[in-house]
């Protein structure tokens, strides 16, 4: 027996489709269906598509590049493909439905369409008919943006570079910037510890004892704060905070803070980014120490949401001002369907929190208009910008239509 | 080592048919002790074979007692997902018999993994996930929303079903957060068509609140207790 599967997909059309361009394309779309054994379904409204294709495996997958292929339509992206047991479709070489004409006739634009089938079967409740009913619901319409021209963004939130005088410590900073992309402004940098141009956290990093490592990453704030001043640093400064400093949390704010006032960086522009390993060690003391900077106008950001404990019990336990997604939900979102599912979701729950999103590591254009379409405003990486070494570095911004 | 278990069936409704959609079966001590007490007296070694074996007790047993509707299993990600070990093919298999010979179809079968286990060798276990699909067996994750990772399972398997940790849903009524949470989840879940299940909901007040969201399979002491070597019956609000 060959492996059954299901491909569910959607996409843009390229441009309008009409009556004649369906019929065109489903004759020979349905002839090759019958010859290949595929059976599924296709939807077309308003621009989008939504198709579901099943079959044996490496056919229906075989198909599917072809279709992506395809340039009448594009951002094909998969929402699911998972094994089934019996088709859903088995009547039809890609007619267009199973549901009740009730149940989909409701989804405006689709009547034309409707009148090329003739039988209507019973879809059993599996997996194609909740999709189904969430295109209905208007889930997973995707259009395409207009612009995707690149410019270098107005130079004018970017504060002048002065010179650094001081004898050069072991360690040093780049910095990277965090765009407010509908604002079209830096609305901050985050400070990266390197040892050198080159170099990356790590080596920092690797050559602390675990036992110096409190003291370190108190000290290493206190220069990033006293560096960003002196580079003439306008919004927010990020600064990490590594886990094992917990035990001296009291400590670690009273000589930022200090810091900070003695260079002229007010305090409510301090945004102090956790890792989730840091959240988990001792919840009680993050607590703490989360009410404590609140009551000084700190501001907190959990990085690296969606791995490990960063999870969404962890938004039951407190409520950060912001969150930075991990880099594995940002990549290739645009065309990973239960990424962006997962997305929408998070959105929801931070928007209802008020818990700003930052998409971190973003590096392509595709996942840029993918995020800021879903809402995203804030975004760091290196589509943008790559950090500097010891400066301020402007960023580019995809010249996006707001 | 044979170590005398048995089990207890707490049922998964559905309000809106107003009908049991599943029963869950909760390993239990001779003497109905809980289900830690039984996992207890297994050194990690044993319960390999203690998590094959208790399924298909939970099956013949169930079987026994009439189940007319789905049977949800708990499952150890590592049992099923050793490549190794070709005896983890055969159990499925064998499982997927037991049901049949007692009367079952595979696609009455549901397996629970927990959030909370991690996976040690994750493409083995989708792999063996999907052939289990092939035969019409279906996955929930359990504890959602409460564990490690849970985000990342999710963006890579996607079960039938998702199956909210009670933790969530305590009180859900008058807390803010919890709320957000689970609007998120039913939001992706919704997009991916998977179902969710609200589990240990125990008051009417809870129950409303996630009725009013549009969630309708359930379980908690609302609805029935675990009762031991038997099939509840439910009460409906
Ligand atoms: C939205 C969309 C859906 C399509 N669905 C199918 C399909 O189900 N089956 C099919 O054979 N071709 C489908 N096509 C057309 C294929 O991309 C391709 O043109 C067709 O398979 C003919 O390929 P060939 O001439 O290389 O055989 C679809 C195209 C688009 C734009």
């Amino acid at each position: 027996m060959s492996n059954l599967i299901h491909l569910i997909y959607n996409s843009a059309a390229t441009y309008p489709f009409t009556e004649e361009d369906f019929s065109v394309m489903l004759r020979k779309a349905r002839s090759k269906n019958a010859s290949l054994d595929i059976t599924g379904m296709l939807l077309y409204i308003e621009g989008c598509f939504f198709q579901v294709l099943e079959g044996p495996e490496n056919v229906v997958i075989e198909l599917a590049e072809t279709v992506r292929q395809d340039p009448r339509h594009t951002r094909m992206t998969t929402i699911i493909q998972e094994p089934i047991a019996k088709r859903a479709f088995s009547e039809w070489t890609m007619g267009f439905t199973q549901m009740s004409l009730i149940n989909l006739g409701d989804i405006e634009g689709l009547n034309d369409f409707f009148t090329i089938c003739k039988v209507l079967t019973d879809i059993d409740s599996g997996r194609a008919k909740k999709l189904l009913t969430a295109f209905k619901q208007g889930r997973w319409r995707v259009k395409l943006s207009v612009a995707t021209q690149y410019q270098p963004l107005a130079t004018r939130a970017v504060a002048k570079k002065r010179r650094v005088i001081e004898p050069r410590p072991a360690f040093t900073f780049a910095f990277q910037p965090i765009v407010d992309a509908s604002r079209r402004a830096v609305v901050g940098y985050e400070a990266l510890v390197r040892a050198d141009k080159t170099g990356t956290a790590a080596d920092v990093l690797q050559r602390i004892q675990l036992g110096e490592l409190g003291a370190f990453d108190e000290d290493a704030r206190r220069m990033a704060i006293g560096f960003a001043s002196r580079l003439g640093l306008a919004g927010n400064l990020h600064l990490n905070v590594f886990p094992h400093s917990w035990a001296s949390a009291p400590k670690t704010i009273d000589s930022s803070l200090e810091t900070a006032k003695r260079c002229g960086i007010d305090i409510t522009r301090i945004v102090f980014e956790l890792k989730h390993e840091a959240t988990v060690s001792d919840p009680c003391a993050v607590s703490e120490w989360l009410s404590e900077s609140r009551r000084l106008g700190l501001r907190i950001n959990i990085d690296d949401f969606g791995s490990g404990y960063a999870g969404l019990a962890l938004l039951d336990h407190y409520q950060p001002e912001m969150i930075s997604l991990s880099m594995w939900l940002v990549r290739s979102i645009e065309s990973h369907g239960a990424r962006q599912a997962i997305l929408r979701g998070l959105v929801q729950t931070c928007s209802d929190l008020g818990v700003d999103i930052i998409a971190k590591g973003v590096e392509t254009i595709e996942e840029y208009f993918w995020l800021r379409d879903e809402g995203i405003e804030l975004f760091q990486g290196f589509l943008f910008a790559k950090p500097g070494f010891e400066s301020l570095p402007p960023p580019m911004l995809p010249a996006d239509i707001m | 080592m044979v170590l005398e278990f048995t089990f207890a069936y707490q049922p998964i409704v559905d309000v809106d048919k107003r009908e049991t959609h599943s029963f869950e079966a909760l390993v239990r001590g001779p003497n109905n002790e809980p289900a830690n007490w039984v996992l207890k007296q297994h050194t990690t070694a044993q319960l390999r074979t203690f998590d094959m074996d208790a399924r298909l007790r939970a099956i013949r047993l169930g079987a026994q007692l009439g189940l007319p509707c789905h049977i949800n299993l708990n499952l150890l990600p590592d049992t099923m997902a050793d490549c190794e070990e070709k005896s983890s093919v055969d159990a499925l298999q064998t499982m997927v018999e037991m049901a049949e010979q007692c009367g079952l179809k595979p696609d009455q079968l549901v397996l629970e993994l927990s959030e909370t286990e991690t996976i040690k060798d994750f493409d083995c276990f989708v792999e063996r996930a999907n052939q289990c699909r092939r035969l019409g067996v279906k996955f929930a994750i359990d504890d959602f929303g409460s564990g490690y990772s849970g985000l990342n399972l999710l963006a890579e398997f996607q079960p039938e079903s998702v199956k909210l940790d009670m933790v969530l849903v305590r009180d859900i009524e008058h807390r803010g957060p919890r709320q957000a949470i689970v609007r998120g989840v039913l939001r992706t879940c919704e997009d991916l068509g998977i179902d969710i299940v609200a589990e240990g909901v125990e008051t009417i007040a809870e129950y409303e609140w996630l009725r009013n969201e549009g969630i309708f399979l359930f379980q908690g002491y609302l609805f029935a207790r675990p009762a031991f070597e038997a099939l509840p019956t439910v009460t409906f609000p």
